[in-house]
């Protein structure tokens, strides 16, 4: 039961990153398309927790773990590269 | 317990779905983020929920690894969200066309008095039109009628 359950939700998370693939290639502006790529990174982090369950592996929620910290870092640099220039200015914001 | 896993798999999914179709069809880059923060991080929670059981149940781990995933997972993603909103404000995105209210255009314009009172109805706030990149090139003059199909933004 556990197997075919997780097989369907591996495919549920391949469909709504197609989707999120899809709003970033045809985003509009540079936000949308760094919340699309964001949405992308969280749903690869709940496809790997998916898979751990699937493979009976304790292993693999360290690299979500990691996954989860990276996806901030690129958000909050995303986000001070896209309003000042720079990335590291000294600046609070 | 596998029924406990396979329903909190089952939610999770159910958010996911809900959260890149959200992404997909609403209208402007707020109201993307709105959908996508919220619900997708609550998908997540109930596939680490899962994890967190199953792993309990087989004796794998001690779930404290899962217990932080979550937690560093909500501790981020309103963060990443928060700061790319207001990266998107600040480099000029414009709201929908067909948005009701932008408080922080009054704000920035100093017209807003008290921020704890409701706005009084003799001059209500518009909806915002900042001229940024995407800005369609002619306003017709009668902007604060309700827009038009062609009108609304995207």
């Amino acid at each position: 039961m556990i197997n075919a359950v997780t097989l369907f939700v591996l495919f549920g998370i391949s469909v709504c990153i197609a989707l999120s693939a899809y709003r970033a290639f045809i985003g509009p502006t540079i936000p949308d398309r760094v919340i699309a790529l964001d949405n992308i990174t969280t749903n690869i982090v709940a496809a790997i927790v998916v898979f751990a369950i699937r493979a009976e592996q304790a292993m693999y929620i360290d690299a979500a773990l990691v996954i989860t910290l990276l996806s901030f870092l690129t958000t909050v640099s995303l986000a001070k590269y896209l309003l000042s220039g720079t990335v590291i200015d000294g600046t609070a914001y | 317990m596998e029924l406990l896993i396979s329903g909190f798999l089952l939610a999770g999914l159910f958010f996911l779905l809900t959260g890149a179709l959200g992404l997909l069809r609403l209208k402007d880059v707020y109201s993307r983020m709105h959908a996508t923060t919220k619900s997708t991080t609550l998908g997540v929670a109930g596939m680490v929920l899962a994890a967190l059981f199953s792993m309990r149940a087989l004796g794998l781990s001690s779930g404290l690894k899962e217990t932080l995933t979550l937690f560093f997972l909500f501790l981020t993603a309103p963060v990443g969200a928060h700061m790319i909103a207001r990266t998107a404000y600040r480099s000029g995105i414009p709201l929908w066309k067909g948005g009701v209210i932008d408080e922080m255009k009054a704000w920035q314009d100093g017209t807003l008095d008290d921020p704890n009172q409701p706005a009084s109805p003799a001059d209500p706030v518009s909806p915002v039109d900042i001229d940024g990149p995407q800005e369609a090139p002619a306003q017709s003059p009668d902007s604060d009628q309700m827009p038009s199909e062609e009108e609304v933004y995207l």
